[in-house]
C-alpha cells in the first residue's frame, strides 16, 4: 500500500518537474510564418541527422536553394503533411509531362496513387507501408531520409556496382514486396539497363572510330543524335526505377534502336560518299 | 498466347531487353493488372487510370487522347465524385470511361466492338461484320448522344483513316520503288538480317508495309526504312487514337507530323536515287552495321 502511494507520489513530482519543459517545447513552436533558419535551428537540435542528410542532398546545392519551407511551407502547422503528398515534388520536377513524373505517374504506384491520394492520412510517417501504394517520398525520402539522392544512380554509364544503392532500395520496397519479388526486378532492371548503355556504347564508339577519318563538321549530325542516345539511356532507368512499361521500351529501347541505326546510316553515308 | 509474344522482334531480341514487353503483355492470363492487389476492386479498374499503365506512349496514347477529349475533361471534372460501385450501365455515369465504352456492362473481351483493330493495316470498314459492329457503337454512344448524329461521328473517323493510309501508301510505295531499284542503302545483303530470317533465309527482302512484316522493322534496317516505321507506328496511330476518342489537337499534330515524314522520306529518296554505286570498300559499310557491342550481343544472346 505504501509502495503504490509512493509511486503515486513519484509519478506526480516527475510530471511537475517535467511540465515546464514540456511547456517549453510547445511554446518554441513557432506560430506564423517561418524562415528556413528558424526551421534548422531548432531541428539541427532534435534531428540532427535529418539536417545532415539534406546537406549532402542535391536539394541542398540548387539554385535558388531546396530548403525545408520550399516544401514544407511557411507554417508550422501540419507542415509534414503538406510536403509528403507528390504535387510538392512535380512543382519542381518538370510538371506532369517531364519524364521523370510521367514514369512514375502513369506506373501502377502512380495511378493507384492518383485514385486515392484523397483518402490517405498524410500525417502517416513515410515507412511500414502506411500508404497502399508509395508516392515520390514514400520511396525518395523514405522513413524521412531527408537525402532524396539515397536511392539514385550517379552516373547512368556506370554499372550498379559503382553507385552501392542497392541496400536502401531494398530497405524501402520491401515494406510492401516480398525479397524474391525484388531480386528479380532489381535484377531485370540491371540487365535491360545494361543493354541499353551497350547501345550507347556502340553509337560513341563509331562515332570515335569515323572522327579518324571524319572532319567533326561531318560528324555533327551523328553527335546530334547521341545526345538524343543520352536521354532515351535515362528513359531506361526511368522507367526501371519507376516500373513503368511504357519508358522501359517505347521512349526507351525502341528509340535507342533508332538512335543506333541512325548514326551508322549518317557514318556510312560519310564513307561511301568519300570513296565516290 | 499472348499477342506479340510471338513477335519477330521479341523472339529475336535478347531475353533482358524485352522483359519490359511481358509487363502489359499478360493481361491475357492475370486478373490483377486492372484489380490492383489487394484490393481487387471492380471500382477501381472502373476508372480510367487503371489502363493506362499499359494503354499510353507513341503507338497507344489512349491515355492523352481520352483525357483531352469532351468525355476525358469531363471525368477529370467531376470523376472523384462518380459512385463507382454502380455497373457500366446507361444513367450510372454522366461521361464514359475506357470501361464504359470498351467493356460495356462488365464484358470483359475488349476489343469486340474494335472496327479499326490496332489501326496497322487498312481495313474495309463497310464489311457486314464492320457493319454490325458499327451499330453496337451506335446503340451505346445512343445512351448519351443522338443515334444519327453517332453514326455521322463514326463516318468522320473512317475518312481521317482513309486520308492517313493515303499518305501511308505514298510513302510505301516510295519505298517499294527503292528496293526495286536497289537504292536502299544499306541493302538488307549489307547489315544484319531481318529478325526470323536466319532460319528460313531462302528469300532476302527489305520489308516494306504490314504485310511483309513491318511490325519488326524498327532495327537493323536503314533510316529511310526506320523514318517510315516512325511515321506508320507513331503517327498513324496517334491520329487514329485522336480520332477514335474525339481529341481533335491530336489528330491535327498527327497529320502535320506524318506530313513532316512524307516530306522527309521523299527528300532522303530523291538522294538515294541519285547515288551511285558503292565504290567505297564494302567491307567497312559491312563492318559498321554487323559489328558493334550491342549488334554482336543481340546476335548471340536472343
Amino acid at each position: 500500500m505504501m509502495i503504490k502511494r509512493f509511486r503515486s507520489y513519484f509519478l506526480v513530482c516527475i510530471l511537475s518537474v517535467l511540465s515546464p519543459l514540456l511547456h517549453a517545447d510547445k511554446q518554441a513552436i513557432p506560430s506564423g510564418n517561418i524562415d528556413n533558419k528558424t526551421c534548422i535551428n531548432c531541428h539541427g537540435k532534435i534531428n540532427p541527422q535529418l539536417i545532415k542528410n539534406w546537406k549532402t542532398s542535391t536539394h541542398a546545392s540548387t539554385q535558388p536553394v531546396t530548403d525545408c519551407i520550399s516544401c514544407h511551407g511557411k507554417i508550422h502547422n501540419n507542415s509534414a503533411a503538406t510536403a509528403r503528398p507528390d504535387k510538392t515534388c512535380i512543382a519542381c520536377h518538370g510538371g506532369d509531362k517531364s519524364p521523370v513524373v510521367h514514369s512514375y505517374t502513369s506506373s501502377k504506384h502512380g495511378i493507384i496513387m492518383r485514385l486515392e491520394k484523397n483518402t490517405y492520412d498524410w500525417q502517416q510517417p513515410l515507412a511500414q507501408a502506411n500508404y497502399r501504394a508509395p508516392g515520390c517520398s514514400y520511396c525518395h525520402m523514405h522513413d524521412s531520409n531527408h537525402n532524396i539522392n539515397s536511392l539514385s544512380r550517379h552516373s547512368l554509364m556506370e554499372s550498379k556496382a559503382a553507385d552501392n544503392n542497392e541496400t536502401a532500395i531494398r530497405s524501402v520496397c520491401q515494406d510492401c514486396h516480398a525479397p524474391r519479388y525484388i531480386t528479380r526486378l532489381l535484377v531485370n532492371g540491371e540487365n535491360m539497363l545494361e543493354i541499353a548503355r551497350k547501345k550507347v556504347r556502340e553509337g560513341n564508339n563509331l562515332i570515335e572510330q569515323a572522327s579518324l577519318v571524319f572532319s567533326e563538321s561531318e560528324l555533327k549530325p551523328a553527335r546530334q543524335v547521341m545526345e538524343k542516345m543520352q536521354h532515351h539511356l535515362k528513359n531506361v532507368y526511368l522507367g526501371v526505377g519507376h516500373q513503368s512499361p511504357d519508358y522501359q521500351w517505347w521512349h526507351g529501347h525502341p528509340a535507342l534502336d533508332g538512335d543506333l541505326l541512325n548514326i551508322k546510316g549518317i557514318i556510312s553515308e560519310l564513307y561511301r560518299n568519300r570513296s565516290e | 498466347m499472348e499477342r506479340a509474344l510471338d513477335a519477330k522482334h521479341f523472339v529475336d531480341k535478347p531475353k533482358a531487353e524485352v522483359t519490359a514487353c511481358l509487363q502489359c503483355h499478360s493481361v491475357a492470363t492475370k486478373c490483377d493488372s486492372c484489380h490492383s492487389r489487394h484490393k481487387f476492386s471492380a471500382a477501381e479498374a472502373r476508372r480510367p487510370e487503371a489502363c493506362i499503365t499499359c494503354h499510353s506512349g507513341p503507338p497507344h496514347p489512349d491515355d492523352e487522347t481520352y483525357f483531352n477529349s469532351a468525355h476525358g475533361q469531363l471525368y477529370l471534372k467531376e470523376g472523384e465524385n462518380w459512385d463507382w460501385s454502380k455497373p457500366l450501365k446507361k444513367g450510372n455515369y454522366s461521361a464514359p470511361t475506357c470501361a464504359y465504352c470498351h467493356m460495356d456492362e462488365g464484358k470483359h473481351q475488349v476489343a469486340d466492338k474494335s472496327i479499326w483493330k490496332f489501326g496497322l493495316k487498312e481495313i474495309n470498314p463497310l464489311t457486314s461484320g464492320n457493319e454490325i459492329k458499327r451499330k453496337k457503337w451506335v446503340k451505346l454512344c445512343a445512351d448519351c448522344h443522338d443515334e444519327k448524329w453517332s453514326a455521322e461521328q463514326l463516318k468522320v473517323m473512317d475518312k481521317e483513316r482513309k486520308k492517313t493510309w493515303e499518305k501511308l501508301y505514298q510513302a510505301e510505295k516510295i519505298l517499294k520503288d527503292l528496293r526495286t531499284r536497289k537504292k536502299l542503302f544499306p541493302s538488307v545483303e549489307q547489315r544484319p538480317p531481318y529478325p526470323g530470317d536466319e532460319d528460313d533465309n531462302l528469300i532476302k527482302f527489305e520489308r516494306i508495309g504490314f504485310f511483309e512484316g513491318q511490325a519488326s522493322a524498327f532495327y537493323n534496317v536503314s533510316p529511310i526504312e526506320r523514318d517510315y516505321f516512325d511515321m506508320w507506328y507513331f503517327g498513324n496511330l496517334g491520329a487514329y487514337k485522336g480520332s477514335a476518342h474525339g481529341d481533335n489537337s491530336f489528330v491535327k499534330k498527327w497529320h502535320e507530323s506524318m506530313d513532316e515524314n512524307l516530306k522527309d522520306i521523299k527528300i532522303k529518296a530523291e538522294k538515294l536515287q541519285q547515288s551511285g554505286k558503292i565504290k567505297a570498300d564494302t567491307k567497312i559499310i559491312k563492318d559498321i552495321w554487323h559489328k558493334g557491342e550491342y549488334t554482336e550481343f543481340n546476335r548471340e544472346n536472343n
